[in-house]
């Protein structure tokens, strides 16, 4: 659950709602949960409330029942996004997303708006250390991950063409893994020019079709790649990916291309331990 | 009604691919429904068309059709026999559309209604917004120096959408479409000025022109006469930010034909059926939601 999203929807459930629903969702809120669950979600980190609270809050809120949440959220998948859809029925004045969007970014404008003292005084000490949490920002700071990247200038190495959407034009390469399994390690989704799709269907069909006449099976293609970063990817099997590439040229042996735990021994070997902080290529 | 195989005699709620069959002896549907269904299976085909409330005796039961605002000549069938009355939704919605007359409720002893987008996540918003919205994105484009390409369905959606717009360049439809769109016209339905796709060439570069072209039409080979373009989906379906993020389109547009989750429970108050049959789409979640207030519903 991203934090600013979740005070953004809370924030206008609570200031756009009629006040009589307000004080209901908030009574019913102090009535469903515990005071130790309150400050969870009044006074520190709104992230981490979790999943199971939020439910319990907004069948409350909603009328909706156990099961009829739990399809909408398979549905959706994303619980802020449930929340939004369920709950906030549509107000005379702005919708959940012109609200969201005219909300400045930094939590602290928000609070410089209004009269804090005015709002100070009415509301309760949860929400005072909710609000606490806002101006001071803590909520809101990101840690932001270092990526971990290793970039060597113009290195090239084949690669088998695995996934290729025509329509979307999305390429997604790989090398094979030790089960001779290709796994993808690279994926390219724009900056395809026309002409080289024209190569590439010319090239397929040189290989395949005028060559052997028509075909049962295809075989991965085989393309030489340029490219000049690794970075170390949780959502690749192989555990890297190669990134600012392009294709060189299209075909190769096979034997040329090399298997994943190569690649992994090519990097440590010339990033000299892959594995932990950026590091760059002193070459 | 709308059989998926072929049959002496078919009642067709409207002319969507998945209720209009080809094949059938004889069809039967409202009449400004009869030109689309020509466009769709033939001209050749043995058709019939009724007007919305007028009564037709087959064997032991009469029916009629009425409005159920889902595309032109979109219909209700009811139907009656010993005093006892059925009506079939076949598709509908609750919003307003200025290309057919709204949904009609009807009391009835059982209703048949669809159920595409029965959750409480599905509730629209106004439709005219999401068109003047369309309308902005195509402006924003055009500053941009950019074609608008609007993936929509060639029936229904993508007349809906060009009856809300204002025309500030070119509009061209993909060729199924722009023969539908007459067909609408020739019902009365008003459009802004439009051109069929085949007609599309360099001199619509400017000002940027706007393409209505079916999903999934691979408008890459385009690029020639257009330049660039920017892309807009609209469907019911992009409601949700899962379906929009699987989408490689830069806007997507929440539009739908069916009645949304307000929709479909306001219809079923309004109808007050005694039993309540449900098909097609969310079908076992809102079963579990009316058995729960206490109606007599089932899926077929």
């Amino acid at each position: 659950m991203n934090a600013h999203t979740f005070a953004k929807v809370y924030l206008y459930f609570l200031e756009e709602r009629e006040e009589q629903i307000k004080l209901q969702f908030e009574n019913k809120v102090k009535a469903i949960l515990p005071e130790r669950l309150l400050e969870k979600i009044y006074g520190k980190r709104p992230r981490s409330a979790s999943k199971k609270i939020w439910k319990e809050v907004f069948l409350e809120s909603s009328s909706l029942l156990d099961w009829e949440w739990d399809a909408c959220y398979k549905s959706t998948e994303d619980i802020i996004e449930t929340i939004a859809l369920l709950c906030p029925q549509k107000v005379p004045s702005l919708s959940l997303q012109e609200f969201c969007e005219g909300l400045p970014d930094s939590p602290r404008d928000r609070v410089q708006v209004v009269n804090v003292l005015e709002y100070w005084s009415q509301i309760s000490i949860p929400m005072r250390l909710f609000h606490a949490n806002l101006i001071f920002g803590k909520t809101f700071a990101k840690k932001t991950k270092e990526k971990e990247i290793l970039e060597i200038p113009n290195k090239t190495g084949f690669f088998y063409l695995i996934y290729y959407n025509k329509r979307e034009r999305t390429f997604t390469w790989g090398a094979k893994d030790k089960k001779g399994e290709l796994v993808p390690i690279g994926h390219l989704s724009s900056g395809l020019t026309k002409g080289f799709l024209e190569e590439l269907q010319k090239h397929v069909r040189d290989c395949t079709v005028k060559k052997f006449g028509p075909i049962l099976s295809t075989k991965p293609l085989l393309c030489k790649l340029k490219w000049s970063k690794f970075e170390k990817s949780r959502r690749t099997k192989a555990g890297f990916r190669i990134t600012d590439f392009e294709v060189e040229s299209l075909g190769g042996d096979p034997e040329d291309s090399l298997s994943i735990a190569e690649w992994v021994d090519i990097i440590s070997l010339e990033g000299r331990g892959f594995h932990g902080r950026t590091k760059q290529n002193s070459d | 009604m709308d059989p998926v195989l072929p049959v002496p005699f078919a009642v067709v709620t409207h002319a969507h691919s998945d209720h209009a069959r080809a094949g059938s002896t004889h069809y039967l549907a409202h009449k400004d429904c009869v030109p689309l269904l020509k466009i769709r299976l033939g001209k050749g085909i043995s058709i019939q068309g009724l007007n919305y409330g007028e009564w037709l005796r087959v064997g032991e039961v009469k029916l009629r059709f009425l409005p159920a605002g889902h595309i032109l000549g979109s219909s209700q069938v009811q139907i009656e026999a010993n005093g006892y009355s059925w009506v079939l939704s076949g598709d509908y919605k609750r919003d307003s559309d200025p290309t057919c007359p709204a949904f009609e409720p009807i009391r009835c002893h059982v209703f048949i209604s669809e159920s595409t987008f029965a959750m409480p996540i599905y509730q629209w918003e106004d439709s005219s917004a999401v068109v003047e919205d369309i309308g902005n994105f195509w402006k924003e484009n055009q500053e941009n120096d950019y074609a608008t390409i609007i993936e929509c369905y060639s029936l229904g959606k993508c007349q809906r959408i060009l009856a809300g717009l204002n025309s500030i360049g070119s509009i061209f439809l993909h060729p199924s479409a722009y023969l539908l769109t007459k067909a609408y016209e020739s019902q009365g339905i008003l459009f802004p000025p439009y051109q069929n796709l085949k007609e599309l060439s360099t001199s619509a570069r400017n000002p940027k022109p706007l393409l209505m072209l079916p999903p999934n039409f691979d408008f890459i080979s385009l690029e020639k006469e257009i330049g660039k373009s920017r892309s807009g989906f609209a469907s019911g379906w992009m409601q949700i930010k899962k379906r929009r993020t699987q989408s490689k389109n830069a806007r997507n547009f929440s539009l739908s034909d069916h009645a949304d989750w307000t929709g479909l429970n306001r219809t079923i108050q309004e109808v007050s059926p005694e039993r309540i049959l449900i098909q097609h789409g969310f079908t076992e979640y809102w079963l579990r939601h009316l058995k729960e207030l206490g109606k007599d519903a089932e899926v077929i």
